[in-house]
Protein backbone atom coordinates (compact mmCIF):
# COMPACT_ATOMS: atom_id res chain seq x y z
CA UNK A 1 0.00 0.00 0.00
CA UNK A 2 1.30 3.99 -0.69
CA UNK A 3 -0.08 6.46 1.43
CA UNK A 4 0.56 9.77 -0.23
CA UNK A 5 -0.34 12.49 3.11
CA UNK A 6 -0.46 16.32 2.17
CA UNK A 7 2.19 16.85 0.16
CA UNK A 8 3.44 19.50 -1.27
CA UNK A 9 5.95 20.48 -3.72
CA UNK A 10 6.96 23.90 -4.54
CA UNK A 11 9.29 25.57 -7.15
CA UNK A 12 11.08 28.45 -7.38
CA UNK A 13 9.72 30.23 -10.48
CA UNK A 14 10.51 33.68 -12.04
CA UNK A 15 7.03 35.02 -10.81
CA UNK A 16 7.03 33.60 -7.06
CA UNK A 17 6.59 30.16 -6.05
CA UNK A 18 4.88 27.54 -8.25
CA UNK A 19 2.90 24.86 -6.44
CA UNK A 20 3.53 21.65 -8.84
CA UNK A 21 1.75 19.85 -5.99
CA UNK A 22 -0.55 21.41 -3.87
CA UNK A 23 -1.64 19.12 -0.77
CA UNK A 24 -2.20 15.65 -2.39
CA UNK A 25 -3.41 12.85 0.00
CA UNK A 26 -4.47 9.70 -1.72
CA UNK A 27 -4.52 6.05 -0.76
CA UNK A 28 -3.28 3.73 -3.64
CA UNK A 29 -4.18 -0.02 -2.61
CA UNK A 30 -1.80 -2.89 -2.93
CA UNK A 31 -2.31 -4.71 -5.94
CA UNK A 32 -4.50 -2.48 -7.94
CA UNK A 33 -4.16 -0.56 -11.01
CA UNK A 34 -4.06 3.21 -9.79
CA UNK A 35 -4.56 5.96 -12.81
CA UNK A 36 -3.90 9.81 -11.62
CA UNK A 37 -5.12 11.81 -15.09
CA UNK A 38 -5.33 15.58 -15.54
CA UNK A 39 -4.50 18.18 -18.21
CA UNK A 40 -0.73 18.54 -18.93
CA UNK A 41 0.93 20.60 -15.91
CA UNK A 42 -1.83 19.25 -13.23
CA UNK A 43 1.35 17.97 -11.54
CA UNK A 44 0.92 14.40 -12.50
CA UNK A 45 4.60 13.85 -13.59
CA UNK A 46 5.52 15.47 -10.46
CA UNK A 47 3.74 13.32 -8.00
CA UNK A 48 4.50 9.93 -9.66
CA UNK A 49 8.12 11.00 -9.19
CA UNK A 50 7.85 11.09 -5.75
CA UNK A 51 6.79 7.43 -5.40
CA UNK A 52 10.39 7.22 -5.94
CA UNK A 53 11.56 10.17 -4.99
CA UNK A 54 12.90 10.91 -8.38
CA UNK A 55 11.63 14.42 -7.13
CA UNK A 56 11.29 14.97 -2.88
CA UNK A 57 8.45 16.88 -2.05
CA UNK A 58 8.72 20.07 -0.33
CA UNK A 59 6.26 18.74 2.41
CA UNK A 60 4.05 15.86 3.33
CA UNK A 61 5.11 12.26 3.46
CA UNK A 62 4.71 9.23 0.93
CA UNK A 63 4.66 6.22 2.80
CA UNK A 64 5.20 2.67 1.33
CA UNK A 65 3.91 -0.40 3.18
CA UNK A 66 4.20 1.26 6.33
CA UNK A 67 7.80 2.97 5.68
CA UNK A 68 8.13 6.90 5.51
CA UNK A 69 10.23 7.30 2.66
CA UNK A 70 10.88 11.08 2.58
CA UNK A 71 12.82 10.18 4.95
CA UNK A 72 15.16 8.27 3.50
CA UNK A 73 18.89 8.81 3.10
CA UNK A 74 20.05 8.36 -1.03
CA UNK A 75 21.62 5.53 -0.46
CA UNK A 76 18.35 4.03 1.01
CA UNK A 77 16.66 5.36 -1.84
CA UNK A 78 19.05 3.72 -4.79
CA UNK A 79 17.77 0.31 -3.08
CA UNK A 80 14.62 1.42 -2.82
CA UNK A 81 14.29 1.99 -6.42
CA UNK A 82 15.72 -1.19 -7.24
CA UNK A 83 12.17 -2.69 -6.25
CA UNK A 84 10.36 -0.33 -8.40
CA UNK A 85 9.76 -0.75 -11.91
CA UNK A 86 9.41 2.67 -13.53
CA UNK A 87 8.53 3.05 -17.86
CA UNK A 88 8.10 6.18 -19.48
CA UNK A 89 6.51 7.70 -22.48
CA UNK A 90 9.63 7.58 -24.38
CA UNK A 91 10.92 4.46 -23.56
CA UNK A 92 14.03 5.92 -21.97
CA UNK A 93 16.21 2.73 -23.15
CA UNK A 94 20.18 2.07 -23.76
CA UNK A 95 20.76 2.73 -27.48
CA UNK A 96 24.35 1.28 -26.79
CA UNK A 97 22.58 -2.04 -26.40
CA UNK A 98 20.51 -4.63 -27.53
CA UNK A 99 17.22 -5.68 -26.00
CA UNK A 100 18.74 -8.42 -24.00
CA UNK A 101 21.12 -6.01 -22.62
CA UNK A 102 18.46 -3.33 -21.78
CA UNK A 103 16.35 -6.15 -19.69
CA UNK A 104 19.85 -6.87 -17.81
CA UNK A 105 20.39 -3.18 -16.97
CA UNK A 106 18.92 -2.65 -13.90
CA UNK A 107 20.36 -5.97 -12.56
CA UNK A 108 23.71 -5.24 -13.48
CA UNK A 109 23.03 -2.38 -11.23
CA UNK A 110 22.14 -4.54 -8.43
CA UNK A 111 25.45 -6.86 -9.16
CA UNK A 112 23.54 -10.00 -9.91
CA UNK A 113 25.32 -12.95 -10.88
CA UNK A 114 25.84 -12.87 -14.55
CA UNK A 115 24.36 -16.24 -14.89
CA UNK A 116 21.29 -15.32 -13.41
CA UNK A 117 21.00 -12.15 -15.24
CA UNK A 118 20.37 -14.51 -18.03
CA UNK A 119 18.25 -16.76 -16.74
CA UNK A 120 16.37 -13.70 -15.94
CA UNK A 121 16.05 -11.92 -19.52
CA UNK A 122 15.23 -15.29 -20.52
CA UNK A 123 12.18 -15.00 -18.43
CA UNK A 124 11.05 -12.05 -19.22
CA UNK A 125 11.75 -12.07 -23.09
CA UNK A 126 8.41 -14.19 -23.56
CA UNK A 127 6.51 -12.34 -20.79
CA UNK A 128 6.61 -9.41 -23.45
CA UNK A 129 6.72 -11.38 -26.25
CA UNK A 130 10.06 -10.51 -27.82
CA UNK A 131 12.19 -13.66 -27.62
CA UNK A 132 12.74 -13.10 -31.54
CA UNK A 133 14.33 -9.73 -30.72
CA UNK A 134 16.81 -10.37 -27.85
CA UNK A 135 20.13 -9.34 -29.89
CA UNK A 136 18.62 -6.57 -31.34
CA UNK A 137 19.29 -2.91 -30.96
CA UNK A 138 16.63 -0.79 -29.24
CA UNK A 139 16.62 1.69 -32.24
CA UNK A 140 15.68 -0.99 -34.17
CA UNK A 141 12.36 -1.77 -32.67
CA UNK A 142 8.93 -0.08 -33.23
CA UNK A 143 7.11 2.17 -30.52
CA UNK A 144 5.47 -0.80 -29.11
CA UNK A 145 7.95 -3.21 -29.00
CA UNK A 146 10.49 -0.33 -27.50
CA UNK A 147 7.88 -0.22 -24.48
CA UNK A 148 7.81 -3.53 -23.94
CA UNK A 149 11.56 -3.83 -23.53
CA UNK A 150 10.86 -1.26 -20.83
CA UNK A 151 8.32 -3.44 -19.19
CA UNK A 152 10.15 -6.37 -19.37
CA UNK A 153 13.00 -4.16 -17.58
CA UNK A 154 10.95 -2.49 -14.88
CA UNK A 155 10.10 -6.54 -13.80
CA UNK A 156 13.03 -7.53 -14.26
CA UNK A 157 14.03 -6.53 -10.15
CA UNK A 158 11.13 -8.70 -9.32
CA UNK A 159 9.57 -5.14 -7.91
CA UNK A 160 5.77 -4.70 -5.96
CA UNK A 161 5.29 -1.98 -8.07
CA UNK A 162 5.39 -0.19 -11.22
CA UNK A 163 5.25 3.27 -11.87
CA UNK A 164 4.00 4.53 -15.35
CA UNK A 165 4.62 7.52 -16.56
CA UNK A 166 2.31 8.22 -19.43
CA UNK A 167 3.32 5.16 -20.89
CA UNK A 168 0.86 4.51 -24.01
CA UNK A 169 0.94 8.80 -24.95
CA UNK A 170 3.51 8.15 -27.83
CA UNK A 171 1.57 5.16 -29.02
CA UNK A 172 -1.06 4.39 -32.07
CA UNK A 173 -4.24 3.19 -30.55
CA UNK A 174 -4.24 -0.07 -31.30
CA UNK A 175 -0.64 -0.73 -29.99
CA UNK A 176 -1.86 1.31 -26.86
CA UNK A 177 -4.33 -1.28 -26.47
CA UNK A 178 -1.96 -4.10 -26.61
CA UNK A 179 0.35 -2.41 -24.21
CA UNK A 180 -2.49 -1.88 -21.79
CA UNK A 181 -3.59 -5.75 -21.67
CA UNK A 182 0.00 -6.70 -20.73
CA UNK A 183 0.13 -3.68 -17.94
CA UNK A 184 -3.29 -4.99 -16.85
CA UNK A 185 -2.06 -9.15 -17.30
CA UNK A 186 1.12 -8.57 -15.19
CA UNK A 187 -0.56 -6.61 -12.60
CA UNK A 188 -3.34 -9.35 -12.21
CA UNK A 189 -0.23 -12.30 -12.75
CA UNK A 190 2.24 -10.64 -10.71
CA UNK A 191 0.16 -9.21 -7.90
CA UNK A 192 2.02 -5.79 -8.83
CA UNK A 193 0.75 -2.36 -8.01
CA UNK A 194 0.42 0.02 -11.12
CA UNK A 195 0.50 3.44 -10.58
CA UNK A 196 -0.25 5.24 -13.75
CA UNK A 197 -0.32 9.11 -14.93
CA UNK A 198 -2.62 9.86 -18.51
CA UNK A 199 -4.11 12.24 -19.47
CA UNK A 200 -6.67 9.58 -21.42
CA UNK A 201 -9.66 9.15 -20.10
CA UNK A 202 -9.46 6.04 -22.56
CA UNK A 203 -6.31 4.00 -20.40
CA UNK A 204 -8.38 4.83 -17.24
CA UNK A 205 -11.41 2.82 -18.48
CA UNK A 206 -9.38 0.50 -19.77
CA UNK A 207 -7.40 -0.94 -17.10
CA UNK A 208 -7.94 1.10 -13.82
CA UNK A 209 -9.29 -0.07 -10.73
CA UNK A 210 -9.07 3.40 -9.35
CA UNK A 211 -8.77 6.90 -10.30
CA UNK A 212 -7.78 10.27 -9.32
CA UNK A 213 -8.11 13.52 -11.26
CA UNK A 214 -5.87 16.34 -10.36
CA UNK A 215 -6.12 19.63 -11.42
CA UNK A 216 -3.46 22.95 -10.54
CA UNK A 217 -1.70 20.13 -8.22
CA UNK A 218 -5.08 19.38 -6.67
CA UNK A 219 -6.90 16.64 -6.24
CA UNK A 220 -10.82 16.84 -7.58
CA UNK A 221 -11.99 13.90 -6.98
CA UNK A 222 -10.72 9.77 -5.99
CA UNK A 223 -12.43 6.86 -6.08
CA UNK A 224 -12.79 3.62 -7.84
CA UNK A 225 -13.42 3.57 -11.52
CA UNK A 226 -16.53 2.21 -11.28
CA UNK A 227 -17.83 4.79 -8.74
CA UNK A 228 -16.48 7.62 -10.75
CA UNK A 229 -18.55 6.81 -14.31
CA UNK A 230 -21.48 6.07 -12.34
CA UNK A 231 -21.59 9.16 -10.22
CA UNK A 232 -19.24 11.80 -10.67
CA UNK A 233 -19.44 14.56 -8.90
CA UNK A 234 -17.38 17.67 -10.09
CA UNK A 235 -18.54 19.34 -13.54
CA UNK A 236 -14.67 18.33 -14.79
CA UNK A 237 -14.69 14.81 -14.03
CA UNK A 238 -18.24 15.04 -15.40
CA UNK A 239 -17.50 15.65 -18.76
CA UNK A 240 -14.23 13.46 -18.88
CA UNK A 241 -16.53 10.89 -18.20
CA UNK A 242 -19.29 11.94 -20.23
CA UNK A 243 -16.39 11.85 -23.04
CA UNK A 244 -15.15 8.67 -21.79
CA UNK A 245 -18.72 7.17 -22.17
CA UNK A 246 -19.93 8.69 -25.74
CA UNK A 247 -16.56 9.21 -27.29
CA UNK A 248 -16.47 12.85 -29.56
CA UNK A 249 -19.33 11.76 -31.68
CA UNK A 250 -22.44 12.73 -30.11
CA UNK A 251 -20.89 16.18 -28.41
CA UNK A 252 -20.48 16.82 -32.40
CA UNK A 253 -24.09 15.84 -33.19
CA UNK A 254 -25.03 17.64 -30.32
CA UNK A 255 -23.09 21.10 -31.42
CA UNK A 256 -23.66 20.61 -34.96
CA UNK A 257 -27.49 21.35 -33.92
CA UNK A 258 -28.36 18.40 -35.57
CA UNK A 259 -31.16 17.05 -33.02
CA UNK A 260 -32.32 20.91 -32.72
CA UNK A 261 -33.71 21.01 -35.92
CA UNK A 262 -37.20 20.07 -35.09
CA UNK A 263 -38.01 21.18 -31.62
CA UNK A 264 -40.79 18.99 -30.70
CA UNK A 265 -40.55 17.09 -27.58
CA UNK A 266 -38.11 17.14 -24.69
CA UNK A 267 -34.75 16.16 -25.47
CA UNK A 268 -32.34 14.15 -22.35
CA UNK A 269 -30.00 11.96 -22.54
CA UNK A 270 -30.06 9.04 -20.38
CA UNK A 271 -26.71 7.26 -19.24
CA UNK A 272 -26.39 3.92 -17.37
CA UNK A 273 -23.74 1.65 -15.85
CA UNK A 274 -24.17 -1.77 -14.65
CA UNK A 275 -27.80 -3.04 -14.20
CA UNK A 276 -29.37 -0.34 -15.85
CA UNK A 277 -28.33 -1.90 -19.54
CA UNK A 278 -30.49 -4.81 -19.13
CA UNK A 279 -33.84 -3.44 -17.65
CA UNK A 280 -36.75 -2.41 -20.20
CA UNK A 281 -36.64 1.19 -19.16
CA UNK A 282 -37.66 3.10 -22.35
CA UNK A 283 -40.46 0.86 -23.03
CA UNK A 284 -41.59 0.85 -18.87
CA UNK A 285 -41.63 4.81 -19.99
CA UNK A 286 -43.87 4.44 -22.81
CA UNK A 287 -46.09 2.51 -21.31
CA UNK A 288 -46.64 3.88 -17.80
CA UNK A 289 -46.73 8.02 -18.59
CA UNK A 290 -48.06 7.66 -22.34
CA UNK A 291 -45.61 10.08 -23.81
CA UNK A 292 -43.96 8.92 -27.12
CA UNK A 293 -40.21 8.24 -27.51
CA UNK A 294 -37.74 8.99 -30.38
CA UNK A 295 -34.45 7.11 -29.77
CA UNK A 296 -32.20 9.59 -32.09
CA UNK A 297 -28.38 8.50 -31.01
CA UNK A 298 -27.24 5.45 -28.53
CA UNK A 299 -24.19 3.68 -27.52
CA UNK A 300 -23.64 0.73 -25.40
CA UNK A 301 -20.01 0.00 -24.21
CA UNK A 302 -17.90 -1.76 -21.77
CA UNK A 303 -16.42 -0.54 -18.73
CA UNK A 304 -13.29 -3.18 -17.66
CA UNK A 305 -15.83 -5.66 -16.95
CA UNK A 306 -18.98 -3.54 -16.90
CA UNK A 307 -21.97 -2.62 -19.54
CA UNK A 308 -22.95 0.97 -19.96
CA UNK A 309 -24.68 2.77 -22.68
CA UNK A 310 -26.12 6.18 -23.24
CA UNK A 311 -28.97 7.29 -25.12
CA UNK A 312 -30.39 10.47 -26.70
CA UNK A 313 -34.12 10.50 -26.50
CA UNK A 314 -36.79 13.11 -27.81
CA UNK A 315 -39.85 12.77 -25.52
CA UNK A 316 -43.49 13.50 -27.03
CA UNK A 317 -46.51 13.97 -25.34
CA UNK A 318 -48.69 15.37 -22.63
CA UNK A 319 -46.08 17.59 -20.72
CA UNK A 320 -47.09 16.60 -16.95
CA UNK A 321 -46.74 13.32 -18.59
CA UNK A 322 -43.16 14.02 -20.02
CA UNK A 323 -42.55 15.57 -16.64
CA UNK A 324 -43.73 12.21 -14.73
CA UNK A 325 -41.64 10.29 -17.31
CA UNK A 326 -38.40 12.50 -15.99
CA UNK A 327 -39.30 11.84 -12.50
CA UNK A 328 -39.32 8.43 -12.86
CA UNK A 329 -35.74 7.74 -14.93
CA UNK A 330 -34.39 10.13 -12.29
CA UNK A 331 -35.94 7.63 -9.43
CA UNK A 332 -33.87 4.47 -11.25
CA UNK A 333 -30.14 3.93 -12.01
CA UNK A 334 -30.05 6.10 -14.66
CA UNK A 335 -28.33 9.32 -14.83
CA UNK A 336 -30.73 11.69 -16.73
CA UNK A 337 -29.81 15.14 -18.15
CA UNK A 338 -32.32 17.36 -20.01
CA UNK A 339 -30.74 18.76 -22.85
CA UNK A 340 -33.60 20.85 -24.28
CA UNK A 341 -36.69 21.57 -22.37
CA UNK A 342 -40.11 21.53 -24.94
CA UNK B 1 65.98 13.77 -48.46
CA UNK B 2 63.04 11.44 -48.21
CA UNK B 3 64.68 10.33 -44.96
CA UNK B 4 64.14 13.79 -44.08
CA UNK B 5 60.29 13.62 -44.64
CA UNK B 6 59.85 10.33 -43.74
CA UNK B 7 62.00 11.41 -39.97
CA UNK B 8 59.41 14.66 -39.58
CA UNK B 9 56.22 12.96 -40.53
CA UNK B 10 57.50 10.08 -37.84
CA UNK B 11 58.07 13.28 -35.18
CA UNK B 12 54.71 15.09 -36.11
CA UNK B 13 53.16 11.51 -35.38
CA UNK B 14 54.95 10.95 -32.38
CA UNK B 15 54.21 14.16 -30.87
CA UNK B 16 50.19 13.86 -31.61
CA UNK B 17 49.68 10.47 -30.70
CA UNK B 18 51.21 10.83 -27.05
CA UNK B 19 49.98 13.96 -26.34
CA UNK B 20 46.44 13.77 -27.41
CA UNK B 21 46.43 10.04 -25.64
CA UNK B 22 47.33 11.52 -22.44
CA UNK B 23 45.06 14.36 -23.14
CA UNK B 24 42.28 12.45 -23.59
CA UNK B 25 42.93 10.30 -20.45
CA UNK B 26 43.00 13.83 -18.35
CA UNK B 27 40.19 15.45 -20.82
CA UNK B 28 37.51 12.89 -20.40
CA UNK B 29 37.02 12.80 -16.69
CA UNK B 30 37.04 16.71 -16.94
CA UNK B 31 34.09 16.39 -19.13
CA UNK B 32 32.23 13.99 -17.25
CA UNK B 33 32.80 16.56 -14.03
CA UNK B 34 31.62 19.70 -16.29
CA UNK B 35 28.42 17.68 -17.05
CA UNK B 36 27.53 15.86 -13.64
CA UNK B 37 28.22 18.56 -11.85
CA UNK B 38 25.89 20.92 -13.74
CA UNK B 39 22.31 22.22 -12.39
CA UNK B 40 19.90 19.50 -12.25
CA UNK B 41 22.85 16.63 -13.07
CA UNK B 42 23.31 13.55 -11.34
CA UNK B 43 26.16 15.47 -8.70
CA UNK B 44 25.41 19.38 -9.23
CA UNK B 45 27.91 21.47 -7.16
CA UNK B 46 28.04 25.11 -8.68
CA UNK B 47 31.20 26.04 -6.86
CA UNK B 48 33.25 23.07 -8.85
CA UNK B 49 31.36 23.63 -12.25
CA UNK B 50 31.96 27.36 -12.59
CA UNK B 51 35.70 26.73 -11.37
CA UNK B 52 36.41 24.39 -13.87
CA UNK B 53 34.53 25.85 -16.41
CA UNK B 54 36.59 28.97 -15.75
CA UNK B 55 39.74 28.04 -16.06
CA UNK B 56 39.24 25.88 -19.25
CA UNK B 57 38.21 28.70 -20.82
CA UNK B 58 41.42 30.69 -20.05
CA UNK B 59 43.72 27.79 -21.23
CA UNK B 60 41.66 27.93 -24.10
CA UNK B 61 41.71 31.35 -24.74
CA UNK B 62 45.88 31.48 -24.32
CA UNK B 63 47.34 31.47 -27.53
CA UNK B 64 49.34 28.46 -28.48
CA UNK B 65 53.00 30.23 -29.13
CA UNK B 66 52.52 31.43 -25.69
CA UNK B 67 51.88 28.79 -23.64
CA UNK B 68 54.61 27.13 -25.25
CA UNK B 69 56.74 29.52 -23.74
CA UNK B 70 54.81 30.22 -20.45
CA UNK B 71 55.01 26.32 -19.26
CA UNK B 72 59.22 25.68 -20.07
CA UNK B 73 60.00 25.32 -16.46
CA UNK B 74 57.41 22.84 -16.40
CA UNK B 75 58.04 21.16 -18.94
CA UNK B 76 61.38 21.14 -17.74
CA UNK B 77 60.26 19.27 -14.48
CA UNK B 78 58.09 16.95 -16.11
CA UNK B 79 60.66 15.84 -18.85
CA UNK B 80 64.13 16.50 -18.15
CA UNK B 81 64.52 19.32 -20.91
CA UNK B 82 62.96 22.52 -22.11
CA UNK B 83 63.98 21.57 -25.99
CA UNK B 84 63.17 18.75 -28.08
CA UNK B 85 60.43 16.74 -29.89
CA UNK B 86 59.21 15.06 -26.29
CA UNK B 87 59.04 18.25 -24.84
CA UNK B 88 56.94 19.76 -27.29
CA UNK B 89 54.63 17.24 -26.06
CA UNK B 90 54.01 18.80 -22.44
CA UNK B 91 52.84 22.15 -24.22
CA UNK B 92 50.73 20.36 -27.02
CA UNK B 93 48.75 18.22 -24.08
CA UNK B 94 48.46 20.89 -21.65
CA UNK B 95 46.92 22.98 -24.84
CA UNK B 96 44.37 20.17 -25.32
CA UNK B 97 43.06 18.80 -22.11
CA UNK B 98 40.40 21.68 -22.06
CA UNK B 99 40.07 21.28 -25.54
CA UNK B 100 39.08 17.28 -24.94
CA UNK B 101 36.67 18.66 -21.80
CA UNK B 102 34.93 20.77 -24.03
CA UNK B 103 33.98 18.01 -26.59
CA UNK B 104 33.69 15.11 -24.28
CA UNK B 105 31.20 17.55 -22.58
CA UNK B 106 28.75 18.65 -25.80
CA UNK B 107 29.34 14.95 -26.91
CA UNK B 108 27.62 13.86 -23.02
CA UNK B 109 25.05 16.50 -23.33
CA UNK B 110 23.24 15.26 -26.53
CA UNK B 111 22.66 12.31 -23.77
CA UNK B 112 19.00 11.70 -23.89
CA UNK B 113 18.01 13.30 -20.17
CA UNK B 114 15.29 10.40 -19.77
CA UNK B 115 17.51 7.08 -19.87
CA UNK B 116 19.90 9.20 -17.32
CA UNK B 117 16.43 9.37 -15.38
CA UNK B 118 15.88 6.08 -16.06
CA UNK B 119 19.04 5.06 -14.57
CA UNK B 120 18.02 6.50 -11.27
CA UNK B 121 14.88 5.50 -11.03
CA UNK B 122 16.66 2.05 -11.28
CA UNK B 123 18.65 2.75 -8.36
CA UNK B 124 22.06 2.92 -10.53
CA UNK B 125 24.50 4.98 -8.23
CA UNK B 126 25.84 8.15 -9.67
CA UNK B 127 29.28 6.31 -10.60
CA UNK B 128 27.03 3.45 -12.64
CA UNK B 129 25.36 5.84 -14.40
CA UNK B 130 28.88 7.41 -15.82
CA UNK B 131 30.07 4.02 -16.64
CA UNK B 132 27.15 2.12 -17.57
CA UNK B 133 25.19 5.41 -19.71
CA UNK B 134 26.98 7.96 -20.41
CA UNK B 135 30.12 6.53 -21.90
CA UNK B 136 28.25 4.38 -23.26
CA UNK B 137 25.89 6.14 -24.87
CA UNK B 138 28.31 8.60 -25.98
CA UNK B 139 30.88 6.84 -27.18
CA UNK B 140 30.43 7.63 -31.37
CA UNK B 141 30.94 11.46 -30.05
CA UNK B 142 33.50 10.80 -27.80
CA UNK B 143 35.51 9.11 -30.80
CA UNK B 144 34.64 11.66 -33.06
CA UNK B 145 35.85 14.07 -30.68
CA UNK B 146 39.00 12.36 -29.54
CA UNK B 147 39.68 12.12 -33.72
CA UNK B 148 38.92 16.06 -33.82
CA UNK B 149 41.86 16.59 -30.81
CA UNK B 150 44.20 14.44 -33.48
CA UNK B 151 43.85 16.66 -36.09
CA UNK B 152 43.83 19.88 -34.61
CA UNK B 153 47.37 19.35 -32.52
CA UNK B 154 48.82 17.75 -35.77
CA UNK B 155 48.19 21.87 -36.87
CA UNK B 156 49.16 23.29 -33.40
CA UNK B 157 52.24 21.01 -33.86
CA UNK B 158 53.80 22.74 -36.57
CA UNK B 159 54.52 25.71 -33.97
CA UNK B 160 56.19 23.03 -31.87
CA UNK B 161 59.47 23.67 -33.99
CA UNK B 162 59.56 26.65 -31.89
CA UNK B 163 61.33 24.59 -29.47
CA UNK B 164 62.66 22.46 -31.18
CA UNK B 165 60.70 20.14 -31.17
CA UNK B 166 60.82 18.90 -35.01
CA UNK B 167 58.48 17.29 -37.32
CA UNK B 168 56.90 18.40 -40.39
CA UNK B 169 55.13 21.78 -39.38
CA UNK B 170 58.75 22.69 -38.62
CA UNK B 171 60.19 21.36 -41.58
CA UNK B 172 58.27 23.48 -43.55
CA UNK B 173 59.13 26.16 -41.93
CA UNK B 174 62.97 26.17 -41.25
CA UNK B 175 64.35 24.26 -45.29
CA UNK B 176 60.91 25.18 -47.30
CA UNK B 177 59.87 29.10 -45.65
CA UNK B 178 63.15 30.18 -44.50
CA UNK B 179 65.07 28.96 -47.21
CA UNK B 180 63.05 29.48 -50.39
CA UNK B 181 62.51 25.66 -51.18
CA UNK B 182 58.50 25.45 -52.33
CA UNK B 183 59.22 22.09 -53.24
CA UNK B 184 60.31 20.86 -49.56
CA UNK B 185 57.08 23.55 -48.23
CA UNK B 186 54.53 21.88 -50.89
CA UNK B 187 55.77 18.22 -49.89
CA UNK B 188 55.05 18.50 -46.28
CA UNK B 189 51.73 20.26 -46.86
CA UNK B 190 50.51 17.15 -48.58
CA UNK B 191 51.80 14.69 -46.58
CA UNK B 192 50.23 16.70 -43.67
CA UNK B 193 47.11 16.84 -46.17
CA UNK B 194 47.71 13.23 -46.32
CA UNK B 195 47.84 12.18 -42.47
CA UNK B 196 45.00 14.44 -41.77
CA UNK B 197 42.22 12.44 -44.28
CA UNK B 198 43.84 9.31 -43.37
CA UNK B 199 42.86 9.91 -39.36
CA UNK B 200 40.09 11.34 -39.97
CA UNK B 201 38.40 9.04 -42.25
CA UNK B 202 39.61 6.47 -39.33
CA UNK B 203 37.44 8.01 -37.21
CA UNK B 204 34.55 8.28 -39.52
CA UNK B 205 34.70 5.26 -40.42
CA UNK B 206 34.62 3.67 -36.82
CA UNK B 207 31.65 6.53 -35.61
CA UNK B 208 29.62 5.17 -38.12
CA UNK B 209 30.32 1.67 -37.92
CA UNK B 210 29.00 1.89 -33.93
CA UNK B 211 26.14 3.61 -34.93
CA UNK B 212 25.08 1.62 -37.97
CA UNK B 213 25.70 -1.07 -35.40
CA UNK B 214 23.22 0.38 -33.20
CA UNK B 215 20.18 1.39 -35.71
CA UNK B 216 21.02 4.84 -35.01
CA UNK B 217 22.13 5.85 -39.03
Amino acid sequence: MIEIKSLRKTYQGPSGPLHALDGITLTIPKGKIYGIIGPSGAGKSTLIRTINMLERPTEGNVIIDGEDITRYSESQLRVLRQQIGMIFQHFNLLTSRTVAENIAFPLEICGVPKEQIRARVAELLPLVGLEEKADTYVSNLSGGQKQRVGIARALANHPKILLCDEATSALDPQTTQSILRLISDINKKLDLTVVLITHEMNVIREICDYVAFIEHGQIIEADSVRQIFTNPRSPVVKEFVQGALEGDKLQHLLEEGLFHQSPRGVLIRVSFVGEGVNEPLISTVIRRFDVDANILFGNVDSLRDTAFGTLLIELTGEETNILHAIEYIRSTHVRLEVIRHG
Amino acid sequence: MVETYLQSAWETFYMVLISSTVATVLGIPLGILLVVTEKGSIGPNRLLNNTLGFLINVFRSIPFIILLVAILPLTKVLVGSRIGTTAAIVPLTIAAIPFVARLIESSLKEINKGIIEAARAMGATPWQIIRMVLLPEALPGILLGIIITFVTLIGYSAMAGAVGGGGLGDLAIREGYMRNNNEVTWVTVVILVVMVQVFQSIGDFLTSKIRKNRGLL
